[in-house]
């Protein structure tokens, strides 16, 4: 049994993924991805969060089963292809990992039985404000028009305000302080809402981005991390689009609305292509466990 | 009435037994026992459902998943016929059908990979009181009844169990394989 781990602040995107997963493991609606090979006893949980993501709305947060979920995996052709269990924690444990420095005993199990590791993060949680823009936010400075800027009201400093960069890097670092030194563990990194990274990055450079590029661009403190740490994380990155569209956006709702194949709303994009497959990041795991590192 | 009077029992099981238990549960199929002696399964799909864009794709969705469920948990066979039912087809007539044509399509394709699991697979049209449009009242009815009148598997003779004997099986676990090599005529062997 591979036992991955999926991480991840609040709203990143954890538990649409997982629907969207669930969906297509379920109905073989994608060619060449991975498929269910017998229903689980209990699809109480799975069922709900994909009715809503079916439904095109939010799916809805975590209520997660006690142990998570369990998928009994194989290949396109039939074959076997691995047991993975899935816990599905909410966003608000890795938050408080952060605030309050302390997670469960089986949380601190489940992290050193790993075999491979989900994280996410989100582009619209992603505050890329860069040290070069912090005078203009200083009060009496002036912006870019010449204009004077308004100071903002005084907030007393939480750990929760700390940037989002710095959270995840520290999330990394817990996880390697647990696990036996020597072996790196892989990383598949999820840049979720993908269609939205894109439209920010069109904004900024009216070019899409590769995932890992938009990971270098965008969040940098943890691409340098992730490269200075290659004993520590093999990593892959994707962007994925587990909802297909903006569910506020009408437009968006009626174009995914007209697909027959439902599947084909979600967006999975990598380095070298794209696809509705959000089991490719699944089964890149499964090759990294079952493979010498 | 050319053919003798025939009985059939009907089950009407609410439509939440299948929504919560048969699409969340692989015990609660288990206990739904009726199901083990079906000689047809009927699946209705509300065909205004299909037609609806905001509707659709769960329509289908939990349609497949509650036949997954009934197939993987043993409780339809290859000796149950299903039949897939598009209910209240008067709903979706003209250019709804057209637009609905290649969701159908897909969705029917879908389900083909459980045809060899039950005995046959099979999909209807049917408008019983039709509140609007050119269909008549019970269309698609009457082929329906007639399938469900006409066609058991339990009818047939029993075919012989052919159970093929493992190394470890003791002499006792044996016999039912070696009274059906008695039975079977020499080129079924």
């Amino acid at each position: 049994v591979n036992l991955f781990i999926s991480i991840g602040l609040p709203n990143t995107g954890k538990t649409t993924f997982l629907a969207a997963l669930w969906h297509v493991l379920e109905s073989r609606e994608v060619d060449g991805a991975l498929w269910q090979r017998g229903l689980q006893a209990d699809r109480e949980y799975l069922n709900k969060i994909r009715d809503a993501w079916i439904a095109f709305e939010q799916v809805p947060r975590t209520e997660t089963p006690v142990g998570g979920v369990t998928f009994d995996l194989a290949d396109p052709v039939g074959s076997a292809a691995g047991r993975i269990e899935f816990p599905d924690l909410p966003g608000e444990s890795f938050r408080s990992q952060w605030t309050d420095r302390h997670w469960s005993e089986e949380f601190d199990q489940r992290v050193r039985a790993a075999t491979g590791i989900l994280l996410f993060v989100a582009p619209t949680l992603h505050d890329s404000r860069l040290i070069m823009e912090a005078d203009s936010r200083l009060p009496g400075s002036t912006s870019a028009d010449g204009a004077s800027t308004t100071p903002p009201a005084e907030v007393a400093w939480k750990a929760k305000h700390a940037p989002t960069q710095a959270q995840v890097v520290e999330l990394l670092q817990f996880l390697t302080n647990a696990r036996e030194p020597g072996t790196p563990i892989p990383l598949a990194l999820v840049v979720s809402a993908w269609d939205q990274a894109e439209r920010f990055a069109a904004y900024d450079s009216g070019a899409d981005p590769a995932p890992v590029d938009w990971i270098e661009a965008r969040m940098p403190l943890l691409w340098q991390y992730l490269r200075a740490n290659a004993e520590c994380f093999r990593w892959r990155a994707y962007g994925i689009s587990a909802q297909g569209g903006d569910l506020d956006e009408e437009d968006d709702v009626t174009r995914m609305q007209e697909y027959a194949v439902t599947s084909h709303r979600i967006r999975v994009v990598e380095a070298d292509g794209e696809s509705h497959d959000p089991t490719r990041p699944l089964r890149w795991l499964l090759e990294c466990a079952g493979s010498e590192m | 009435l050319q053919q003798p009077a025939r009985h059939i029992l009907f089950t009407d099981i609410s439509g939440e037994t299948f929504r919560d238990q048969i699409r969340n549960s692989s015990s609660d199929t288990q206990a739904l026992s009726v199901l083990h002696r079906a000689d047809h399964f009927a699946l209705l799909i509300d065909a205004e459902q299909l037609s609806n864009p905001s509707t659709r794709q769960r329509a289908i969705t939990d349609s497949r998943l509650i036949l997954r469920s009934c197939i993987e948990s043993r409780m339809i066979g290859t000796a149950t016929h299903v039949e897939i039912v598009y209910s209240r087809w008067d709903c979706v007539m003209g250019e709804a059908a057209e637009r609905m044509a290649r969701f159908l399509a897909s969705f029917e394709d879908s389900l083909r990979e459980w045809e060899a699991a039950v005995a046959t697979l099979t999909f209807h049209r049917v408008a019983a009181r039709p509140t609007s449009g050119p269909l008549p009242v019970g269309y698609g009815v009457e082929p329906l009844l007639r399938c469900w009148t006409e066609v058991s598997e339990r009818d047939r003779p029993p075919q012989p169990h052919r159970a093929t004997p493992q190394a470890a099986d003791r002499e006792m676990m044996r016999y039912l394989w070696r009274e059906e090599m008695v039975t079977l005529p020499l080129e079924a062997l």
